[in-house]
């Protein structure tokens, strides 16, 4: 970790600790908005931290994974995208939470201008006021009246809102210059490894805590092999998923970053299965319940690792693009890796 | 406490691009050209191919160059064994040698032992075997028994190694043995150099399944060792043993057993692929560069001069399943469409595939140790 990477997991885990508990989950996946949790982050500027010119991309992001760690039930992961395109455009940000909404062709705006349409999956879509409209033909646009659109409220099976938006009437629609759709899903993509890589280490560190509580046969169950030894090929999991993710991370800015991003997504969604699962197992019934911490963070693991294209989806991206090179530039690949193409990985 | 598991990242430095376009020319040069099986460090030794790797500069790498060795890091000797490894080339000779004998000798060793073995190693000419299991004491290594008693100028040993890699024709042994007569568990024992063509020494090679001999039972009925052939303290050698586990278990050898496979399976996709195949490709690809980063992550430790034990543990539990995972899923996306070289492939995987996740310590030692760092015993 870097002096700023420090710096910013300290304050987020202040901030998260203070203002994330089963009560302000349940509520926001009721439907309220998390408003004290959102004006600490936006107070301390790092819910736009990408928009900022004096914070490297790469220290950003590593919020992410604090907000993977705390379940923290806010839209951190779009603004930031969000704040890093608006900053390539050029374009002002204003202190509000952003949504991130991808469409193919038969949704993209007539107009030049304005936006009718529908809206799927939108993250915390009914509190939106802004969101940014990415195409697949590679344009982007700034919408800034979302609170007109109709709002179908739906959640994802970890109760985060992922809402249904319609837009009978035209809104406004402002393109944003200078992006690309690839790299735009890529960021969305690598804002789900990174908090998957938070949560998945707090899934572990809550199941080390369970077992040494937990006493059964007049010991904590920790002292039984057949915990011990899950819990270690957990903790193995938990260092390949981090290790995958900081390297995506890091590569922000370099050429590589889809092939790291194949590589993050694929490692880390698999990572969040097995972990989950063994989390479930020591725990036994008592995680099983809704009172307990565990499900909120496992069943985010479950959505995120579907979201934006599921283990399978990269990897054959990456499998199709060593495969065209050839045997025997495997080796070559493995340790000098070069960009995959990313070509139909779309929504 | 709970152990940070967020490993910082660590790349191989830019001079060793130079040094890996080096190795592979070399490699092109003397290896045949087309097929090979799967490199794997226990087996498949060529000592004519030891030597000229010695005299290419590649063994002993980083040890002083007044013992024969090169001063170059442990980055750049990462960049020698995981091309070597990848290339299928017969290491089997050198390999524990270079990876533990001469390090521990450099580390406990007298001044004259290593002026004695070090130089020979470099050179690829000295091949050294590890003495620690017997038939009574696998994962328990602290229950051995072999004795070698304290006699005038040195020590008379009697007891026996069993599963010796290479005791068949490497030159020594360094043994881990009881030098302290009654001693118990981790007390009492020392680590001695042994002549394996010394008197009362007998070797006698097992075959394993893979129906080759690489592992031995040796047997010593009153061996004499003569004092300078113990290594570091005396009573001091489970210490010693121990100190050298982060070399024996982050290395590429622990995950790259089976990546011929991997290679020959490219092979057959490129040819006809489904989907299933290509996915399967590339689950295999995210794990093994995730891997090798966490490798080279702990290769940054060593050099930084830590002994990263519990890491390297992790590294080898998650590798050998990763090896062991290849073969497994290769042969079901195949379909029955093996060739003769993937299949000649795979069936060579398959046959050593057991071994993995017991030599150098069983998966269940590894995850113990790791539970260890969790702090659950
Ligand atoms: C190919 C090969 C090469 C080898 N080369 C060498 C060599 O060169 N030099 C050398 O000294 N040794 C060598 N070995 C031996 C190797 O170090 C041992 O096989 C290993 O330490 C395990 O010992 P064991 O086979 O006696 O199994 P055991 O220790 O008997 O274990 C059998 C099973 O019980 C499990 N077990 C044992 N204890 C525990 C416990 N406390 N908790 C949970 N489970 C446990 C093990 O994990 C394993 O699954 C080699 C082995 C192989 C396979």
């Amino acid at each position: 970790m870097t002096t700023a990477d420090s710096l910013i997991a300290d304050t987020l885990d202040r901030i998260l600790t203070a203002h994330v508990d089963r009560t302000q989950l349940d509520a926001v996946a009721d439907g309220r908005w998390p408003t004290e949790l959102w004006n600490a982050l936006a107070e301390t500027g790092l819910a736009f931290a990408t928009h900022h010119e004096d914070l490297p991309l790469e220290d950003a992001y590593a919020s992410l994974t604090m907000v993977g760690r705390h379940a923290a039930p806010v839209p951190l992961a779009e603004t930031l995208v969000a704040g890093e395109l608006l900053r390539r455009a050029g374009m002002e940000m204003e202190p509000l939470p952003f949504g991130l909404a991808f469409i193919d062709e038969s949704a993209m705006p007539q107009q030049a201008d304005t936006f009718t349409g529908v809206l799927q999956d939108i993250a915390f879509g009914r509190h939106l006021q802004r969101l940014i409209l990415v195409a697949s033909d590679g344009r982007h646009w700034l919408l800034s009246e979302v609170d007109k659109a109709t709002v179908e409220g739906c959640i994802n099976i970890a109760g985060e809102p992922r809402d249904r938006l319609v837009f009978s009437q035209p809104v406004k629609a402002l393109p944003l210059s200078g992006q690309s759709t690839a790299r735009t899903f890529m960021l969305a993509a690598l804002t789900r490894v990174l908090m998957m890589a938070g949560a998945i280490e707090s899934v572990l560190r809550m199941s080390v805590q369970y077992a040494l509580e937990r006493v059964q046969f007049g010991r904590p169950i920790a002292r039984f092999q057949a915990i011990q030894q899950q819990l270690a090929a957990s903790a193995g999991e938990v260092v390949a998923a981090l290790q995958a993710a900081q390297t995506a991370r890091l590569a922000v800015n370099s050429s590589l970053l889809p092939t790291e991003i194949a590589i993050a997504k694929a490692r880390v969604g698999e990572a969040a299965g097995i972990v989950s699962e063994i989390g479930h197992q020591v725990h036994g019934a008592i995680g099983f319940t809704y009172e307990h911490m565990l499900h909120y963070r496992v069943r985010r693991l479950w959505a995120w690792r579907d979201e934006l294209g599921h283990e399978a989806q990269w990897q054959r991206l990456l499998g199709r693009f060593v495969v065209a090179k050839g045997a025997d530039s495997l080796w070559q690949f493995i340790t000098s890796p070069e960009p995959i193409d990313l070509e139909d990985l779309h929504p | 406490m709970f152990p940070d598991l967020a490993w910082p990242s660590a790349s191989l430095p830019a001079e060793a691009g130079l040094l890996r376009k080096e190795v592979r020319a070399f490699l092109q040069q003397v290896l045949p050209a087309g097929y090979r099986p799967n490199s794997d460090f226990g087996s498949g030794g060529d000592a004519a191919f030891s030597r000229q790797l010695g005299q290419q500069g590649w063994i002993g790498m980083t040890w002083p160059k007044k013992y024969g060795g090169h001063e170059r890091s442990f980055f750049e000797r990462y960049v020698v064994t995981e091309e070597l490894l990848a290339a299928g080339a017969p290491v089997g000779h050198h390999w524990i040698a270079d990876r533990q004998s001469g390090p521990l000798l450099l580390k406990f060793g007298t001044e004259k032992q290593r002026a004695t073995y070090l130089p020979g190693i470099a050179a690829g000419e000295i091949f050294f075997s590890i003495g620690m299991s017997e038939p009574d004491s696998g994962s328990d290594l602290a229950s051995i028994r072999s004795l070698a008693r304290p006699v005038e100028a040195g020590y008379l040993l009697n007891g026996r190694k069993l599963w010796t890699s290479g005791a068949d024709h490497n030159h020594y042994m360094i043994a881990l043995v009881r030098t302290e007569p009654g001693s118990e568990r981790h007390a009492g024992l020392s680590q001695v150099i042994l002549d394996l063509k010394a008197e009362g020494l007998s070797v006698r090679p097992i075959r394993s399944m893979t129906g080759q001999y690489h592992f031995n039972e040796v047997v010593f009925e009153d061996v004499f060792i003569p004092q300078e052939q113990l290594v570091g303290k005396p009573g001091n050698g489970w210490h010693q043993v121990t100190s050298e586990l982060g070399y024996e278990r982050s290395g590429p050898e622990r995950f790259l057993s089976t990546f011929r496979v991997l290679v020959e399976l490219v092979g057959c996709a490129s040819e006809a692929h489904s989907d299933r195949m290509l996915i399967l490709i590339g689950r295999l690809v995210a794990h093994l560069m995730t891997l090798r980063r966490m490798s080279i992550s702990v290769a940054a430790m060593l050099e930084a001069g830590n002994n990263p034990v519990i890491e390297a543990a992790l590294v080898k539990e998650l590798g050998n399943n990763f090896e062991k995972t290849i073969p497994e899923l290769a042969r079901l996306a195949l379909e029955g469409r093996a060739s003769g070289q993937m299949q000649a492939t795979l069936e060579d995987a398959l046959l050593h595939m057991p071994s993995f996740t017991i030599r150098g310590g069983t998966r269940e030692i590894l995850r113990g140790i790791i539970a260890r760092s969790l702090g659950l015993r």
